[in-house]
């Protein structure tokens, strides 16, 4: 099949860049999203720790919130003077300012005292501590931080708090599962500032925020560090605050698009960062999506790990970003492709063209058209264009070859037309003399018939005769020679070219019933003769000796090394044909060699031939004779001289 | 006999008739073939001489007419140029003798008596 070269650079070209274009998509889109990713993972860690300081700010608010109202003066001063109420006003303008879900004033024992009236008082029984009061009371000093509630503590501050903190577990996928179904404690950000007379504790005032269901701390977290990004209608940030391991505020959705709280951390993570205290970042399954998460832990005032912090960035963001890097690395690999293709075809042609021109070129020589009108001048700096340029140059040699051989031809043609030409002049002069010739002959012949010539006379004349043979045998020559063909000597071994003569006769001696032998002589030396002219003189004879000849008769051919005279003379080889014809009667053997005689019908015979066979023989220095005897046969005996010899 | 001698060259002519009224024939001399046509018709000749290179009307052809119109004479043709062609072409128009010039008066003599004889001569 053929493969057009152009379709074999298009195909390299196309080969090249979807190979290319293939490898750098993988190996890019690859990279592309790990450094995305790895960027991503170092974002989200830092968002961690702007999540931590939301989460501090809001306990810092607690702080100067207390810190206000426990230094003043006024408020020890309301103590003393027994004025609790008015404390506890204060407080509570306080506590809805600075938006804290309790607050209240707390006994130097660390029992909270009652809210107001209509507050359920408790009296006796076991006080509902407050951690942070209690280690507020022990160190004598403020404390703020993560603390642990009691749901009945929850209860006596305030029902809804204590309804707000109950949560119930979720089964989650790959958490690790807990016993209790349902949670009741909460998580709190608390502080406890004690409020001091005379260098005494007088009272401690205490206030904080429960985390359970919290979304202030979240929201703010997500709004802040995300800027609410959104992504496929969800948030792209999200934040979470775990108690143990417990979602207890969060603004991850579940796929109704409930904030997901009650569902559980998955137990790896709950190990590492809750049981080991370490951080983690990496991308995690949180509740329904991957995201790439960050989570540190939550230490209580106590410094115990209660819980934990968690921010995610959702992944899908950024596996879009791994898509659309893929789908535009596509993009430009078939565009790279279809450039290839173009660049492909047109670097074809460019390179084809000369090509073409020149396979057109070599078509138009083929066929004849040695100077092809196809302009091949335009020729690339390249091995085509050296290509272009030896074609022209052998295209060149050829047409001079040519030239070359048609002007020899031409002068070839020239001289023999002249030689044609002289050959008809010659034969016209000759033609010419002959007349006037005649007359000079026979009245020369006349003359030397008369009787009364004296002996000068007559032997003048007979000098005259003899001159006027002279010419008429030049004469005879001339015409002779102007109808000759050429003579093309070589070597040659006669019993061969008999053998093969013989051969070209044989089917008509069979069909004639005639026997054809040959009998060749050994050790004859090559003849210097021109074969083809030899063997139609021996076609010529042979022919003869089957006329002649009747079925059942026979036809002998004999070759031998002889002299020309029995003794002595030029050695030659002598051919003798003998046949078991009727013989030719004396009187036609002086004519046979005639140019016109002919004993054949007319039409059957030139009467040439042996005329004709006579002249190459006697061209090549050799004879022809004849012996015959009426009814026996004749044999006709050629001699010609050997290599070197002459006769 | 009675011998018709056609040639357009009158050297020819002049030859035949010396050699042949010599022997005591009875030559009549022509320069072409339109004469020579006359000649017969006014009285046939028993052979004739013809040259074969004539201008207007060479000897082939009138040879063709005579041996149509007079199938007895004999005819023996002269030429100056003796080709396989030329005697090819005189047989097929029935020529019984060729003869080449230039010949000495022996030749002619032979080759008339060989007309005469259709066989052998001496």
């Amino acid at each position: 099949m053929f493969y057009s070269t152009r379709l074999k650079i298009v195909v390299s070209f196309l080969a090249v860049s979807l190979i290319g274009g293939t490898v750098s998509l993988l190996v890019g889109t690859r990279l592309l999203y790990t450094s995305v990713l790895n960027e991503a993972g170092m974002r989200v860690g830092l968002d961690l720790n702007a999540a931590r300081e939301i989460y501090n700010n809001r306990l810092q608010e607690i702080k100067t919130t207390l810190a206000v109202l426990s230094q003043d003066p006024a408020t020890a001063l309301a103590f003393r003077a027994g004025d609790v109420q008015r404390i506890q006003s204060r407080l509570e303008i306080a506590r809805k300012a600075a938006g804290l879900d309790f607050a209240g004033i707390s006994t130097p024992a660390g029992a909270p005292l009652p809210k107001g009236e209509g507050a359920k008082n408790r009296d006796g029984g076991a006080p509902v501590l407050n951690p942070a009061v209690e280690l507020a009371l022990s160190r004598k000093a403020p404390v703020y931080g993560t603390v642990v509630l009691s749901p009945e503590y929850l209860k006596f501050e305030d029902q809804d708090l204590a309804d707000r903190a109950r949560i119930a577990a979720v089964p989650t996928l790959r958490a690790a599962s807990r016993e209790e179904k349902e949670e009741g404690s909460g998580l709190a950000l608390a502080g406890a500032a004690p409020v001091f007379l005379d260098g005494k504790v007088v009272c401690l005032l205490y206030g904080g925020i429960l985390l359970n269901r919290d979304v202030t701390i979240v929201d703010t977290i997500r709004d802040t560090v995300f800027h609410n990004e959104t992504y496929k209608g969800r948030n792209i940030g999200t934040a979470t605050i775990f108690f143990e391991d417990l979602r207890i505020s969060t603004n991850v959705l579940t796929p109704e698009g409930k904030r997901a709280i009650g569902t559980r951390i998955s137990a790896e993570v709950k190990n590492a960062v809750l049981d080991e205290g370490r951080k983690w970042t990496d991308r995690a399954f949180v509740v329904n999506d991957w995201y790439l998460t960050a989570y540190e832990p939550i230490e209580d005032i106590r410094g115990e790990r209660v819980g934990i912090l968690y921010v995610g960035v959702l992944e899908e963001k950024y596996g879009d970003i791994r898509r659309n890097a893929f789908t535009i690395f596509i993009a430009l690999t078939i565009l790279g492709m279809g450039l290839s293709v173009g660049l492909g075809l047109f670097l074809a042609s460019r390179i084809m063209g000369p090509v073409y021109r020149l396979i057109e070129a070599s078509k138009q020589v083929s066929a004849g058209n040695l100077s092809p009108p196809i302009d091949l001048d335009r020729a690339p700096k390249s091995e085509i264009g050296i290509l272009q340029k030896t074609f022209q140059e052998m295209l060149e040699s050829v047409r001079e070859r040519y030239r070359r051989q048609k002007a020899e031809s031409e002068i070839q043609l020239l001289q023999s037309e002249k030689q044609a030409s002289i050959g008809r002049l010659a034969a016209g002069v000759a033609h010419e003399i002959n007349n006037p010739l005649t007359g000079v002959l026979t009245f020369t012949h006349l003359l030397l018939r008369r009787k009364d010539l004296p002996e000068e006379v007559r032997k003048d004349l007979e000098t005259v005769a003899q001159a006027t043979e002279r010419v008429r045998k030049i004469i005879k020559g001339l015409l002779d020679f102007s109808r000759q063909t050429a003579l093309y000597p070589e070597p040659l071994n006669i019993n061969n070219l008999v053998r093969s003569t013989v051969a070209l006769v044989e089917n008509q001696a069979l069909v004639k019933g005639i026997l054809l032998k040959f009998e060749p002589g050994e050790n004859i030396p090559p003849v210097t003769a021109d074969s083809s002219q030899i063997q139609s003189v021996l076609m010529n004879i042979f022919l003869n000796a089957l006329d002649a000849t009747n079925p059942g008769g026979s036809v002998t051919i004999t070759s031998r090394l002889q002299s020309l005279s029995e003794k002595a003379g030029p050695r030659g080889v002598e051919l003798t044909v003998t046949d078991t014809g009727c013989g030719i009667p004396p009187e036609n053997i002086t004519k046979l060699f005639d140019p016109f005689f002919s004993t054949k019908e007319v039409g059957q015979g030139t009467g040439l031939g042996l005329s004709v066979s006579l002249g190459i023989v006697e061209r090549h220095g050799g004879t022809i004779r004849v012996e015959s005897e009426i009814g026996k046969g004749s044999t006709f005996t050629i001699w010609l001289p050997v290599e070197g010899q002459k006769g | 006999m009675k011998i018709l001698a056609v040639d357009d060259e009158p050297i020819v002519l002049q030859c035949c008739q010396r050699i042949l009224e010599d022997q005591g024939h009875a030559v009549r001399l022509v320069g072409s073939a339109d004469e020579a046509i006359a000649a017969m018709k006014l009285d046939p000749f028993e052979i004739l001489l013809v040259d074969i290179k004539m201008p207007v009307r060479d000897g082939i052809d009138l040879v063709r007419e005579i041996k149509e119109k007079w199938p007895k004479t004999s005819i023996l043709v002269m030429t100056g140029y003796a080709t396989s062609e030329t005697v090819r072409r005189s047989r097929i128009v029935g020529a019984d003798e060729f003869i080449a010039k230039p010949f000495t008066p022996e030749e002619l003599l032979e080759k008339i008596c060989s007309i005469l004889s259709k066989g052998g001569c001496r």
